[in-house]
C-alpha cells in the first residue's frame, strides 16, 4: 500500500493545476512540488484538456469558473477521454450551492474542496484519492491477469483437450455452458484391442485452474489408453497424477466407460457423477443403472479400481447416456430418467432433454457447465480389423485381455528344472526371490506366489507327470492323486520345466510375463475352466485362480506352454 | 506350513490354525488334523498365520466341508489375509463357507 511519506510521496507523479488565476495556481503548484508531484497549469478548461490530451496526468485540481470552457465541462471531457484509467479530479470551488457541488459530482468529479481552503486538508484528500486510484489499478491488473488465464484455459481445453479427440460420429454430446468459456472434459480414445475408452467429467474450479487439471488427466488418459493400460490403470494414474497436482478442495468428478471391441462388454466407473444409464433402443426400457460407486478422482491418495466390479454386460441394442451434472444440482433437473426414455422413442435423446430443460436452463443462470453424452451400442463404432489372431488366444472373448503396453527396461529370468531335481526343488521362492530383488513386491507376494504355484503345479503334475484332474473328483481320489504323484516323481528319469520370468518396466507401470513350458504333450485348450463353476469339484481351479489374478493369460499350442501377464501400477 | 488344532466345548468346537504356505504339499497334514475330530463339530479356520494358498488348497477346503457335512457344515474361515480373501472370493467360496 501507498505509504503517506510528505516529502516526494508522488515524486514519478504528473498534477494538473486549473485555475483562471495566476496567484491560485502558484500557490497549488509549490505546495504540490513539496509534495513531490511534477506540476502542470492550464489557465482554463480548453487548455486543460489540451495538456491532458498531450502529457501523462495523474492528478487533477479543476478550478469551477473560468472563461471559456469551465471547469464542468473540461471535466466531462477528460473522463470522457479516459476510459481505461483513473484519473482524479478535484474541484477546488467558492460555490456553497449543495446543487453546485452535486453538479461537480455529477460531470465525474472525485472530489471537491471549498475555498478558502487548508492545505493539510487538500493533502489528505489528494492522499485519499491516489489510494483509490492505486486500488483500481491493483484491480484492473488482477483482472487482466484473470483475462489471461482465462484465454489460456479456453485455448487449453480447445486445442489440448477437445480437438485431440477421436471423431467418433456415432458418439453424441451436448454441452450446456453458460458462457463460451467450457470446462468440460471429454475425451475419447481407441485401444489397441480394438475397443473404445470415453472419460466425461469435470473439474470442480473455473479457468486455468480447472485447465491445470483437465491437461495432465487427458494426457495420462490418451497416452494410456493407446499403449492399452486396463481402465483400473488409468484411473489409477489419473486420480494419483491429479491428487499431486491440485490442491485438496479440488477433483475430477468423471465417468469412465471401456466398450470392448465385440460391443458385448462394457466397463463403467462411476467417480462422483450422476447414474449413467443404459436402455435398451428397442423396447425402450432402462436395463441398468450405473451409480457412483466411487469418490472423485485426486480426492484420495490412493484408489482402488476393480475392474471385474465395473463389468457391464451391453449389446448392440444399447445406448449408454451419461452426464457431467454437479451431484448437488442434478435434482433440480426433474424427470431426467423419463425423458432419457421419452427420447430414446423418439430417436434422439439429446434433443429431447435439451428442448425439455430449454426455459429452465435459461432462467436458471446458476446452473453450472455440464455435458450429457448419448452413446449408442452400433456397429460402427468399431472398425473392421484386418488384423488375424495369432496363436490360440485363450482369453480372446475376455475383455480383460488388453494389448502389450511399451516398455523402457526388462530384466529376464530363466529356470529350467529337469528329471530327478522334479522331486526335490520347490522353485516357487526361489522365483519370489529373484523378483524381490529386481522390483518392489511387497504388495503382490501373495498374488505371485499363488500364480507361481499354480502354473509350475500344472506343468509337472498334468504335464511332465501326465496325472489327471479328474482322479481328484472324491476325498479319497484327491489322497489317490498326490500317493501317484509321489509315486510317479520318485521314478521320474526324464521331463523338464522351464520357467522364464520377464519383468518390464517404465514410469506408469510394472508387468510381469510368466511362460512356464513343459516337456509333456499339452492338453485340450477347449477343455480349460477359466471360470469358476459351482460345482462342488475338488479340482479344476487353478487356471480360474490365475485368471483371476492376472491381466492376461495365453497358452500356446498344443498346450504345453502358458504365458501369464501380471501388472502393477509403478509408484 | 503346520497345521495345529484344538478343541473347546467338549469337542463342539473345533480351530484348526494354519501357518506359513497353505498349498498341496500339505494335504496329508490338513486331513490328519481334521479327521480326528466330530464331523459335526463347528470348525473354525484360523487364517491369521497363513500366508500363501494354492488351488490344491482350496480342494482341501472343500474335502474338510465334506467331512464336516456337506452342506450342512458349519466351517467359519477367520483372518485372513487380503490376497488369501480374494483367492476364496475369486473360486466363490464365500457361498460355501463363513468368511470372516
Amino acid at each position: 500500500m501507498t505509504s503517506i511519506d510528505p516529502i516526494n510521496t508522488f515524486s514519478p507523479h504528473t498534477a494538473l493545476v486549473v485555475d483562471d488565476e495566476l496567484a491560485n495556481r502558484k500557490v497549488l503548484s509549490k505546495f504540490l512540488s513539496k509534495l513531490g508531484f511534477k506540476v502542470l497549469e492550464a489557465e482554463n478548461g480548453a487548455k486543460a484538456i489540451e495538456v491532458f490530451q498531450n502529457e501523462e496526468i495523474d492528478i487533477i485540481l479543476m478550478d469551477v469558473m473560468m472563461p471559456e470552457v469551465d471547469g464542468i465541462e473540461a471535466t466531462i471531457k477528460i473522463k470522457s477521454l479516459c476510459v481505461d484509467d483513473l484519473v482524479p479530479i478535484i474541484f477546488l470551488t467558492a460555490l456553497t450551492s449543495d446543487e453546485e457541488m452535486a453538479k461537480c459530482i455529477d460531470a465525474g468529479g472525485d472530489d471537491f474542496i471549498s475555498k478558502p481552503f487548508k492545505l493539510n486538508v487538500l493533502k489528505a484528500k489528494i492522499h485519499s484519492l491516489d489510494r483509490i486510484r492505486s486500488f483500481y489499478l491493483q484491480a484492473k491488473e488482477a483482472n487482466r491477469k484473470l483475462e489471461l488465464g482465462d484465454k489460456i484455459a479456453k485455448s487449453v481445453f480447445n486445442e489440448a483437450i477437445f480437438k485431440k479427440n477421436i471423431d467418433i460420429d456415432d458418439v453424441q454430446h451436448w454441452v450446456h455452458a453458460k458462457d463460451s468459456f467450457n470446462n468440460q472434459i471429454f475425451l475419447i480414445s481407441r485401444t489397441p484391442s480394438n475397443g473404445i475408452n470415453l472419460l466425461l467429467g469435470h473439474i470442480n474450479a473455473q479457468g486455468l485452474a480447472s485447465a491445470v487439471g483437465a491437461l495432465p488427466s487427458s494426457e495420462v488418459f490418451r497416452a494410456m489408453s493407446h499403449k492399452g493400460f486396463a481402465p483400473n490403470e488409468i484411473l489409477s494414474a489419473i486420480n494419483s497424477k491429479l491428487n499431486t497436482l491440485l490442491p485438496d478442495d479440488m477433483n475430477l468428478s468423471a465417468v469412465f466407460i471401456h466398450i470392448d471391441s465385440e460391443l458385448q462388454q462394457a466397463f463403467i466407473f462411476n467417480c462422483n457423477l450422476p447414474d449413467v444409464l443404459i436402455l435398451d433402443s428397442e423396447n425402450h426400457k432402462i436395463v441398468n443403472k450405473i451409480s457412483s460407486l466411487n469418490y472423485a478422482l485426486g480426492s484420495k491418495k490412493k484408489f482402488t479400481f476393480d475392474d471385474k466390479l465395473a463389468q457391464t454386460s451391453i449389446n448392440v441394442s444399447n445406448v449408454i447416456v451419461f452426464n457431467s451434472i454437479s451431484i448437488s444440482q442434478q435434482s433440480r433437473l426433474l424427470d431426467y430418467d423419463d425423458i432419457c426414455l421419452k427420447g430414446s422413442k423418439s430417436g434422439s435423446i439429446l434433443s429431447h432433454l435439451k428442448d425439455s430443460y430449454a426455459t429452465q436452463l435459461d432462467s436458471e443462470t446458476n446452473f453450472d457447465n455440464f455435458t450429457v453424452v448419448e452413446l449408442p451400442i452400433i456397429k460402427s463404432l468399431i472398425p473392421e480389423s484386418d488384423e488375424l489372431k495369432q496363436g490360440i488366444n485363450a482369453k480372446a472373448s475376455n475383455p480383460l485381455n488388453y494389448q502389450k503396453p511399451t516398455f523402457d527396461n526388462q530384466v529376464n529370468f530363466v529356470l529350467s528344472i529337469r528329471g530327478r531335481k522334479l522331486e526335490s526343488v520347490d522353485p516357487v521362492p526361489q522365483l519370489l526371490n529373484y523378483l524381490q530383488s529386481v522390483a518392489d513386491i511387497s504388495a503382490h507376494q501373495e498374488a505371485l506366489f499363488t500364480i507361481l504355484t499354480e502354473l509350475y503345479v500344472n506343468a509337472l503334475d498334468h504335464g511332465v507327470l501326465g496325472l489327471e484332474s479328474s482322479l481328484k473328483k472324491s476325498a479319497d481320489g484327491f489322497m489317490k492323486y498326490f500317493e501317484l504323484k509321489k509315486e510317479r516323481l520318485e521314478t521320474l528319469n526324464d521331463g523338464f520345466v522351464n520357467i522364464n520370468l520377464t519383468l518390464e518396466t517404465n514410469n506408469i507401470t510394472n508387468q510381469l510375463v510368466i511362460t512356464v513350458s513343459d516337456s509333456g504333450n499339452g492338453f485340450d485348450i477347449s477343455k480349460m475352466n477359466l471360470e469358476i463353476s459351482d460345482e462342488l469339484l475338488f479340482s479344476g481351479r487353478g487356471m480360474a485362480l490365475i485368471n483371476g489374478l492376472c491381466d492376461s493369460i495365453d497358452v500356446t499350442p498344443p498346450g504345453n506352454e502358458v504365458i501369464a501377464t501380471y501388472r502393477w501400477c509403478a509408484e | 506350513m503346520s497345521v495345529s488344532s484344538r478343541e473347546t466345548n467338549n469337542g463342539d468346537n473345533v480351530i484348526l490354525s494354519i501357518k506359513g504356505r497353505f498349498d498341496f504339499n500339505d494335504h496329508t497334514e490338513f486331513r490328519e488334523a481334521y479327521r480326528k475330530y466330530d464331523a459335526k463339530a463347528e470348525y473354525t479356520l484360523d487364517m491369521s498365520q497363513a500366508e500363501y494358498m494354492d488351488s490344491s488348497a482350496l480342494g482341501m477346503l472343500l474335502l474338510l466341508r465334506e467331512h464336516a457335512g456337506g452342506d450342512n457344515a458349519n466351517i467359519k474361515i477367520t483372518d485372513c489375509k487380503p490376497e488369501i480373501k480374494k483367492i476364496l472370493a475369486i473360486a466363490n467360496f464365500q457361498k460355501l463357507f463363513d468368511i470372516q
